[in-house]
């Protein structure tokens, strides 16, 4: 699907605000339609995981979206990671949001102090997800502390 | 309108291209409602600025 067909979907949403009376929203996905104009040729799912990283309003928002859509995938993860290890514009709490959303523990931040901690913190969630996903997740569906 | 009442119609928009079988659609919209989450409280107009800005 390209772009130009989902402007077409957003065009459409227009057309039926419009018909409805509704000038407010047909505006505003008049707005949104031609915002997305420029890029009419390219493919609608790298034009749109583009848009995610451009726009995100987190910055570890990219980061956990690379990291959680690596899956269990050695090299995609790696390269998320590293991602990840070069962004030293990310604040400290950033990294911990990250690390909190990725690891799934709460106390993410009390436990990993230092950078080098967290990012090595991350990386073992990594493997025990692999871990959890070998064993069939028998072990830990059978733990009463999960 | 903001983006949280845009992600509505986009989501209820995803919903009718799934019931009518247009995937491709319905899955290119339910990420474009995805990405604009971390911008909920923002208006429409602005968040169209910010992709236009970042397409050119």
């Amino acid at each position: 699907m390209k772009v130009a067909e989902f402007r077409g979907i957003l065009e459409d949403l227009q057309k039926i605000f419009s018909a409805g009376g509704a000038k407010g929203p047909a505006g505003d996905m008049a707005a949104l339609a031609d915002s997305v104009k420029g890029a009419d040729a390219q493919d609608c799912e790298q034009f749109l995981q583009g848009l995610k990283e451009t726009i995100s309003a987190d910055p570890g928002e990219k980061h956990l979206n690379a990291l959680e859509s690596a899956g269990l995938d050695d090299t995609k993860f790696e390269a998320a990671i590293r991602d990840l290890e070069k962004d030293r514009s990310l604040k400290s709490a950033d990294l911990d949001k990250v690390g909190v959303n990725y690891t799934k523990s709460r106390r993410f931040a009390k436990l990993y102090k230092t950078r080098i901690a967290k990012l090595k913190q991350i990386r073992q969630a990594f493997k025990d997800k692999k871990d959890f996903a070998s064993r069939g997740g028998v072990i830990d569906a059978l733990s009463p502390w999960q | 309108m903001n983006v949280a009442q845009l992600r509505k119609v986009l989501a209820e928009a995803g919903r009718q291209k799934e019931q009518a079988g247009e995937v491709a659609a319905s899955h290119a919209l339910a990420e474009f409602e995805k990405l604009l989450k971390s911008h909920d409280k923002k208006s429409v107009v602005k968040v169209a600025e910010l992709i236009k800005s970042s397409v050119k």
